[in-house]
């Protein structure tokens, strides 16, 4: 095989996976300038809530991570919390596994790292595609990659609107508007809407436990509500 | 520091949980049950994150009526829309509108 040939076959793809990433990208962009801004927001030491973006890097995870860290509650519980909130990103791990197995190591470390909802998502439509296993794996990669420069970005974006923006206009409260709107969107049955009702109630009532103790309580409640309601279905 | 170093465990957790599925689960897909279980996480988590800052306004600056009337509005245009975006801009529009309206 010629150089000019191994260039061509990989250039491609890499190519396809950018563009495959983009409206994801655009679809994100409000949730990664709300990021920023709640970091602003928050008394976080200087370049720490974007460090979030690096670390964690997930919107959901890294707004409950800023908020748990401005209210001063312990490490262990922020760090419990992430966990769960990012727990769905080890389904995603698992499915795309198989896929990812005839990679090398050292790709696969990067792979894992840049894995969220839009990669996944982009992921395994680029492994259905026409393409060689090589080409499938430059894919994912640009695709991945893409998005990751993308919200990196972003979130620097917002901080610096959040801290041009008047703190009378609230823009804080973007967040809680954007987990309740994909909230909104995974009610699909009866057992989901009261897992999410009864961590709501649960979330208020708990609020003013120390160390936001509430926050792993009322998921908890939550779950086995949706749980037993689950049972109940024939 | 205490927040720089909670930031990275969260993210060395972040990590595990992005690589370790796929090196341990192989070629078997996951078990339908821990499938449904693990997606009602994500819901229940968001749930509970936002309610305390809607009913309470931990955090916030706008009126009770306000941040309730935002939500009102957010809840079933999510269900309609897709676009983050315009859920956003409804939503902060009403929040802001009724907390002039309300002269707060």
């Amino acid at each position: 095989m010629t150089r000019t040939n191994t260039a061509t076959t990989v250039e491609r793809p890499t190519a396809q996976g950018a563009r495959a990433m983009l409206p994801f990208l655009v679809s994100v962009a409000p949730l990664g300038l709300v990021v920023g801004v709640k970091a602003a927001a928050s008394d976080l030491p200087h370049g720490a809530g974007w460090a979030t973006s690096l670390t964690i890097y997930g919107a959901s995870a890294q707004l409950a991570a800023i908020d748990l860290l401005d209210r001063g509650v312990a490490p262990a519980l922020v760090v419990f919390t992430v966990i769960v909130v990012n727990a769905r990103l080890a389904l995603y791990s698992a499915a795309l596994g198989p896929s990812w197995s005839t990679a090398s190591a050292a790709w696969r470390v990067l792979a894992a790292y840049l894995l969220v909802d839009p990669s996944f998502a982009t992921g395994v439509d680029g492994y259905a595609r026409p393409l060689t296993t090589r080409e499938r794996h430059a894919f994912y990669l640009a695709a991945a990659a893409t998005l990751w420069v993308g919200w990196q970005v972003l979130t620097i974006a917002g901080m610096t609107i959040g801290t041009r923006v008047p703190a009378g206009l609230d823009l804080g409260f973007a967040a809680p508007l954007c987990l309740l709107a994909i909230v909104a969107r995974e009610v699909d049955d009866r057992s989901r809407a009261l897992t999410v009702g009864v961590a709501a109630v649960t979330a208020v009532m708990a609020h003013g436990l120390p160390m936001a103790t509430g926050v792993p309580l009322a998921i908890g409640a939550g779950l086995a509500a949706g749980a037993r309601a689950g049972q109940d279905r024939p | 520091m205490t927040a720089w170093v909670t930031i990275v465990m969260a993210g060395l957790a972040s990590y595990a949980l992005r690589a370790l599925p796929a090196r341990w689960a192989g070629r078997r897909p996951w078990p339908e049950r821990w499938r449904r279980a693990t997606s009602a996480l994500g819901p229940a988590a968001f749930a509970a994150l936002a309610a305390p800052a809607v009913v309470l306004g931990s955090g916030s600056t706008s009126p009770t009526v306000a941040r309730l009337g935002a939500v009102a509005v957010v809840l079933p245009l999510a269900r309609v829309t897709r676009s983050t975006a315009a859920v956003l801009l409804a939503g902060l529009s009403t929040l802001w509108l009724i907390t002039v309206l309300v002269g707060h």
